[in-house]
């Protein structure tokens, strides 16, 4: 059984034991694309492991967002990096040199934190200078420096207005400076546009990506808010528990999430029981509690013989029979979302599915309580791990 | 973590002088108190126990036998009584002046803050100064109450039970007022509001509802004037003049005047000795209510 | 609330503020009263204050009191900065025993701290024979001095926000470079504020100047004291004044160190 592991999909598959992605995300590729290599990284605090035998390899000039909800790990694991905590095992190295020993201070990695940080006691200018000045620049090259960064970042008419008088987003402007203007090989930024309301907080993103393609800056991001980690990142890695779940392209773990945690955290999803007959080259043959039968072809994750779960979105549930999956449901709510409607329904054993699809008469008509046919087409049906913690 | 860690050292200097100055004399303390005195001050190598022994007796100069004399007790008594009695007229006014100014608009309030500190950053000798020449023979009072006819002669108020306390009062005010106001200020309004919305008059509103409910900050205010009053030094030097004398100026009289340290010394131990009597209650208190 | 407190409360707390002030005023008022008596007015003058700035003895112990406050002043500010840098980032144990420590001069009464002090210096004048003369002086008044100085300090400390010594550390910033081009900056209005606190804290201290200083050494609290022998003239209220303006003049500054710190930082929301 050979899998490629960076795309995501089965080559051969002829054991029908469960495989599952190892909790990881590393790539067996030359250095090049191992530029920042985390190999079997294990922390605890207190006595309880926070990190447990992490791995995973960010690639040099990549948008990597480390995403899941709280206490997952994510934020350590970033401290981690950083230098602010030394891993109890494991090891982290840098375009081949390995640094876990290294102090903070001397790591060419700068960090945005989430409230700033600022130096209340030095000007705009004297913030973005500060790591300059501690790495001995010299004085003109350190000017240079700051206009340039000032000028990335848009506030060069504020160089000389002080901390306490700039509002939250040019402060995170100044932070983001501050952090860049060292050259660091990699950026940190933890969790940095959770205090900014919606429409800066927008505005923050799209300046961030603009810096970060324009740079080719390394960028280890972290997040709770899936719809950020989506929209900014060449690559994501979904956490739990201080591990990795699954780690790809948003696309890609949108598509194809391995289990059901991830599908479920990156938006919508529907989860049906079924019961995997068989396994072939064709794909996977699934029975239904209704009685139907499907082929699924199975992305990331390989199941083994007996219950399987079966993921598939609200946005590609068609209404009426015919298209793939035939279902019969009971309508329970509706619900008017703007430009589209969402129907909650029960299905014969009580599963609860929901319909999502833009305002259409005939979705109009129906009223709770109703029974109405739905159907599911084939390719949206995705076979995920199910993992019910 | 990385970080200051081994700014630690920095420290030690403080320490040092801390301990130099502040520690190792406490202990030398007891050791003089253990100690014979010397002929012109200081003392004399070798252990004895007569300066205790003359916190509670004292030879009868016929016979040489050691007599009780409570000589000492009255004078450490007096120290008792005036710094409960100073404490509890701080109370009297304190509580009243804080509850005012905790009902002021904050604006108002610092400027309070601001004049019930500013006394405390002054010289206490120029303030029990001016109080001497307030209350003195030749002072105000007397000199207006002469002038004025309403006396034939000064009234004696100097060099009194009643100017020491007075002037332990004016001292130690502050001190009750801002631990009292500070827990007034963190005071839920609303409980007030709920005494007077069931029927509580002002003064029932004053002292069953907010005095209850400040304990901590009437605690504090009560063990900042009571442990430093019981042993006040400048004031009942200045205004007790030697006839109604506390522990301080006791103390301070046998390493000036008397030239006996070792007794000094063992009247300051027994000091200490009462202030942290006084503090364990509280101490202990603290500790169950945790 | 306040309509709910009796109203009474009002006039109690005017008449303490009143109680507070008057015997300060009083002593003010009269040590420009061209009479020599201190309960009748006779003109304004300030010629008391003339005789008190031409009196030899005033004008050493001035020198004297300035001298070792000056002193006990940079010592205990140098000290108290160190003691709170170096303590930040102790465990609560060691930070509570240093405070503990430090903080004995605020518990122990001040004629026994005096007293202890004296017999320690005299311990060493007769074991090692090492006599500093005014040093001595200046070294206890250190001593107690330094945690009126460390409390600004530390409160000064406790509004910089962890995050920053982080990020500083974050940016290459040795130990060293954080305590230089961080902290101290940041605990600068706090370290003016303790400074002034500890010079009019030794200015004008009476017990420890009274039982320590040896001939030549007299302070001015201790010079007022000794007027106090023999009959009074106002020249003592003039002398008073001027030892209270000068402690009015250093809180101030104390204050005014503290709010324009305010005002620079300003609030830092995110």
């Amino acid at each position: 059984m050979s899998w490629n592991r960076t795309s995501g999909s089965a080559v051969t598959m002829a054991e029908p034991e469960e495989m599952s992605l190892p909790s990881g995300c590393q790539t067996a590729e030359p250095s090049k694309a191992r530029y920042l290599a985390i190999e079997n990284l294990s922390y605890a605090i207190n006595r309880r492991p926070v990190i447990k035998g992490l791995s995973l390899d960010i690639r040099e000039g990549e948008f990597f967002t480390l995403l899941g909800p709280s206490g997952c790990g994510k934020t350590t694991l970033l401290r981690l990096i950083a230098g602010f905590e030394t891993p109890d095992s494991g090891s982290l190295s840098l375009d081949g040199t390995s640094f876990q020993r290294t102090p903070a201070a001397r790591r060419p990695v700068n960090t945005v934190f989430q409230n700033y940080a600022l130096f209340p006691h030095l000007d705009v200018a004297g913030n973005v200078a500060f790591g300059l000045r501690m790495l001995n620049w010299p004085r003109d090259r350190i000017a240079g420096r700051v206009e340039e960064m000032l000028k990335l970042v848009r506030l060069s008419d504020l160089r000389h207005r002080h901390i306490g008088e700039l509002s939250g987003g040019q402060q995170q402007r100044v932070a983001l400076a501050r952090a860049l203007a060292p050259v660091p090989k990699v950026l940190l930024l933890d969790e940095p546009f959770s205090a900014l309301d919606l429409k800066l907080r927008q505005e923050m993103q799209a300046e961030l990506k603009r810096i970060q393609t324009a740079l080719r800056q390394t960028v280890v991001f972290v997040t709770h808010d899936q719809e950020e980690a989506l929209s900014l990142s060449d690559r994501i890695a979904i956490m739990r528990d201080g591990e990795i779940l699954q780690c790809d392209t948003p696309q890609a773990l949108y598509a194809r999430p391995a289990d059901r945690f991830v599908a479920g955290f990156l938006g919508d999803a529907n989860f049906i029981a079924g019961r995997l007959l068989s396994l072939d080259a064709s794909g996977a043959s699934v029975a239904f509690p209704e009685g139907q039968r499907a082929i699924i072809r199975p992305g990331a994750h390989i199941p083994a013989p007996g219950r399987v779960c079966i993921m598939f979105r609200p946005e590609d549930v068609l209404p009426g029979h015919g298209a793939g999956l035939d279902l019969t449901a009971n309508v329970a709510q509706k619900t008017f979302l703007g430009p589209d409607l969402c129907l909650h329904l029960d299905l014969q054993d009580g599963t609860r599915v929901k319909l999502r699809h833009r305002a259409r008469a005939e979705l109009d008509a129906v009223r709770p309580g109703q029974r109405i046919a739905i159907s599911v087409p084939l390719a949206h049906l995705h076979i995920v791990r199910d993992t019910d913690r | 973590m990385s970080g200051i860690g081994t700014g630690r050292l920095l420290a030690w200097p403080a320490f040092l002088i801390a301990g130099l100055l502040g520690g190792i004399p406490m202990a030398l303390v007891i050791a003089c108190s253990l100690m014979k005195p010397g002929a012109f001050g200081g003392v004399e190598w070798g252990l004895s126990f007569d300066a205790y022994r003359a916190l509670l007796f004292r030879r009868d100069i016929f016979s040489g036998e050691p007599v009780f004399s409570a000589d000492h007790l009255l004078i450490y008594g007096r120290s008792i009584l005036l710094a409960a009695g100073t404490t509890i007229l701080c109370l009297a006014i304190g509580f009243p002046t804080a509850a005012h100014m905790a009902t002021r608009p904050p604006r108002a309030r610092k400027w309070w803050v601001l004049a019930i500190t500013l006394p405390f950053w002054t010289s206490l000798l120029v303030r029990t100064l001016a109080l001497m020449l307030i209350i003195g023979d030749q002072g105000l009072i007397n000199g207006l109450l002469l002038r004025t006819g309403l006396i034939q002669a000064p009234v004696a108020m100097l060099h009194t039970n009643f100017a020491v306390l007075l002037g332990l009062v004016y001292s130690f005010l502050p001190f009750m007022v801002l631990p009292v106001f500070a827990a007034l200020e963190r005071l839920d309004p609303r409980l007030v509001e709920a005494g007077a919305d069931l029927y509580a008059g002002r003064w029932r509103i004053a002292f069953l509802v907010i005095l209850p409910n400040i304990r901590p900050g009437l605690v504090a205010g009560c063990l900042l004037v009571f442990l430093p009053a019981l042993g006040s030094y400048v004031v009942p030097l200045m205004l007790g003049g030697g006839r109604a004398m506390m522990a301080g100026d006791l103390i301070a009289l046998q390493f000036g005047g008397a030239r006996n340290w070792p007794l000094g010394a063992a009247e300051a131990v027994a000091l200490v000795t009462l202030v942290l009597a006084a503090l364990l209650p509280c101490w202990l208190m603290r500790g169950r209510a945790g | 609330m306040q309509r709910h407190l009796p109203r009474a409360f009002g006039l109690v707390a005017g008449a303490s503020l009143l109680f507070l002030y008057a015997p300060i005023l009083v002593l003010g008022v009269f040590s420009f009263n061209s009479g020599r008596l201190f309960h009748r007015w006779e003109g304004g003058s300030l010629h008391w204050y003339a005789k008190a700035l031409a009196n030899e003895g005033f004008r050493g112990a001035a020198v004297n009191s300035l001298a070792v406050a000056l002193g006990a002043t940079l010592l205990a500010t140098f000290l108290a900065t160190g003691a709170v840098i170096g303590l930040h980032r102790a465990g609560a144990r060691q930070q509570g025993i240093a405070l503990a420590l430090i903080g004995l001069p605020l518990v122990v009464p001040e004629v026994v701290m005096a007293v202890a002090t004296l017999i320690f210096f005299s311990l060493l004048r007769g074991a090692t024979g090492l006599d500093f003369g005014l040093g001595n002086l200046i070294l206890a008044h250190a001593a107690f001095c330094l945690p009126f100085a460390m409390m600004p300090i530390r409160a000064a400390l406790r509004g910089v926000e962890p995050a920053i010594l982080t990020v500083a550390a974050d940016l290459y910033a040795s130990e060293g470079a954080i305590v230089r081009h961080i902290l101290l900056p940041l605990l600068a209005p706090g370290i003016g504020s303790g400074a002034a606190l500890a010079f009019i804290t030794s200015f004008d201290d009476f017990a420890m100047s009274q039982l320590l200083a040896g001939p030549g050494q007299t302070t001015l609290p201790v010079f007022i004291w000794a007027q106090l022998r023999r009959p009074l003239t106002p020249e003592v209220n003039a002398m008073s004044a001027i030892m209270l303006a000068v402690s009015a003049a250093f809180i101030c500054l104390a204050l005014a160190m503290v709010a324009r710190a305010r005002f620079t930082n300003g609030p830092c929301d995110p």
